[in-house]
């Protein structure tokens, strides 16, 4: 009788965003623009998480200089918001535990998002980033310690890690026994199917592919039960990616594409060319980096020696 | 009349009512003898504000029917009313601006005191050192005020970071109050510590460890009533009565807007932004 109703989802981005660059957030615009158009989903949020300075990676500035820029960068978005949980854990978190810690967090808090403790003027929900008042500081939650091995390969592949977009095409796959249950990663409130997807680049795709990166069981977790959105860049083949690897061929429905991105002049944008730009005092930098971001770095003299 | 020194506070709880339950009727009276317990407060009124049809729920049905059921449950307690305010509203109205409306009546309606009162009222009054440099966010002292009655969840999702405007939870908090009521013993009192905001407010909120305040019963209640299953104790024989004689809720009333996107997140919807 009546058409499926629409998921709502929450876009995910980890990575180390050293710094963010004006790619992250057009793969962010970009991710949501393509869900919407499919009609069947809506995305009510995005939200920014920098991964944590014991992460390991040469050159990674302090977690306080890359959560203050991932701020300026969002200041005048109404639905990106960064994160500084992963930031303040004891230790550097796997992708699958900050997922699963958004997912257990918006199961609690959603409820009284969607009924809407706000004011009326712009965005209540997920979008309002603080433009200079630091962030409130986390308990420290005891965490897993996930062996940091993977860390090293990773540090390799991991220039825009932080955009993992998956997209589950198909609604009638859950079924609810009670309105308010959470079954899964899916939180059921109000009616409503909320999840959060992972919001990625082609490279970390292909970064599934490489034996050993990644755990098996985490695979499975960040692939089958939450689901990406890829954005692909560098004219990389998604397809050809996919069919290497038995997790990502398993769950293909749940990762989804984001298409007409190609040769567009934001897929060719990268941290490390904005370091690069940065340390050369190259004026391209201004095609990488929004200005507030450009400022503070400025301000604080990051990336001024040459590094990884 | 109340005491000389105690602050008269008015509850106001925002929800579907959808049906309104003896668990809202019992969230009302947990939350009045916690206040009144601190020896601090009086509880001089209870509002009962449902949500507009506007809202877009599933399954939400009729404002007419809900303000009705409320009333026949608020007729039961002598301190706890009804206000329609929210639901006469031709758009759904968030929150905070239903909460600003009461709080503007409530300052309306001492100005009409008399004389007396405002001078000893103008003499209690005081501000309060706003670290947001807002003096139109601090509670007024020696006046009524008026707390949102809430859950625990609320409180948490305050304690995100850039969930929230800075300025919209200083209002919340600083300007009224909560009082939430939370099953879980140590979790309100870890999100109040662990944000600078509701740390600094922290008197305004009150955490009271009873029922969890959500949709829960309603929703027990609607798929019981679908069922043919007794829901008599769950609610007020009174609504109970106003359910079976115009057959609220069934299979065909909880499809109501299943297509529909709920209300505040409809700006979501459509071509993204800049």
């Amino acid at each position: 009788m009546t058409e499926a109703s629409k998921t709502h989802v929450i876009l995910l981005s980890c990575g180390s965003f050293n710094p963010v660059t004006k790619g992250h957030i057009h793969m962010f615009e970009k991710a949501r623009e393509y869900l919407h158009k499919t009609g069947r989903f809506i995305v009510i949020g995005g939200i920014i998480s920098p991964v944590h300075d014991s992460y390991g990676k040469p050159g990674l500035v302090s977690s306080r200089h890359r959560l203050t820029m991932c701020q300026l960068a969002v200041q005048s978005s109404d639905w990106i918001r960064v994160d500084p949980w992963e930031c303040y854990q004891d230790t550097w978190q796997t992708t699958c535990s900050v997922l699963e810690h958004h997912r257990d967090l918006m199961k609690r808090v959603t409820g009284c998002i969607l009924s809407n403790v706000n004011t009326p003027s712009t965005t209540p929900v997920i979008g309002q980033p603080q433009n200079q008042t630091p962030p409130p500081v986390y308990q420290n939650h005891s965490n897993m310690n996930h062996k940091p091995n993977a860390i090293k390969l990773w540090g390799k592949i991991s220039e825009s890690l932080g955009k993992i977009c998956c997209v589950r095409p198909h609604m009638e796959r859950f079924t609810f026994v009670d309105e308010n249950a959470n079954l899964g990663t899916t939180v059921r409130y109000e009616e409503i199917e909320l999840r959060i997807l992972l919001l990625c680049g082609s490279d970390l795709l292909e970064s599934f592919c490489i034996p050993g990166l990644w755990k098996d069981s985490d695979m499975e977790v960040i692939v089958g039960d939450f689901g990406i959105v890829v954005v692909p860049r560098d004219g990389a083949d998604t397809e050809r990616i996919m069919n290497h690897s038995s997790i990502l061929r398993k769950y293909k429905d749940n990762i989804i594409v984001v298409k007409d991105v190609m040769n567009h002049p934001m897929s060719i944008i990268s941290s490390t060319k904005s370091r690069l730009a940065l340390q050369h005092g190259d004026g391209h930098v201004v095609d990488y980096l929004s200005q507030p971001v450009i400022d503070y770095i400025l301000q604080s003299q990051l990336y001024i020696k040459a590094s990884g | 009349m109340a005491a000389t020194n105690l602050t008269e506070v008015v509850l106001l709880a925002c929800g579907s009512f959808n049906p309104i339950t003896n668990m809202h009727l019992r969230m009302f009276e947990l939350a009045r003898d916690h206040l009144e317990d601190t020896g601090h407060y009086t509880v001089v009124k209870g509002i009962i504000s449902p949500v507009g049809d506007a809202y877009k729920k599933k399954g939400l049905i009729e404002v007419d029917h809900r303000l009705e059921m409320a009333s026949l449950a608020a007729d039961t307690s002598d301190w706890i009313t009804v206000d329609p305010w929210e639901s006469l509203q031709p758009e759904w109205v968030e929150t905070a601006k239903v909460v600003r409306h009461h709080y503007e009546e409530l300052l309306a309606s001492e100005q009409n005191k008399d004389a007396v009162d405002s001078v000893k009222y103008a003499k209690k009054r005081r501000i309060e050192d706003d670290y947001f440099g807002s003096a139109s966010h601090t509670k007024r002292r020696g006046g009524s005020q008026l707390m949102l009655l809430c859950g625990a969840d609320v409180l948490e999702s305050f304690s995100v970071p850039n969930l929230w405007k800075q300025e919209d939870i200083v209002e919340i908090v600083g300007r009224y109050g909560l009082v939430c009521i939370t099953r879980s013993g140590n979790d309100p009192h870890k999100f109040i510590h662990q944000s600078d905001v509701l740390w600094k407010y922290r008197k305004n909120i009150h955490v009271v460890h009873e029922w969890v305040t959500n949709e829960i019963s309603a929703t027990h209640v609607r798929r019981a009533l679908r069922r043919g299953q007794s829901v008599r104790y769950l609610l007020p024989d009174a609504v109970l009565c106003y359910i079976k004689e115009h057959n609220l809720y069934n299979a065909e009333s909880e499809q109501k807007n299943a297509d529909v996107v709920l209300a505040p997140l409809q700006k979501f919807t459509g071509a993204s932004s800049s």
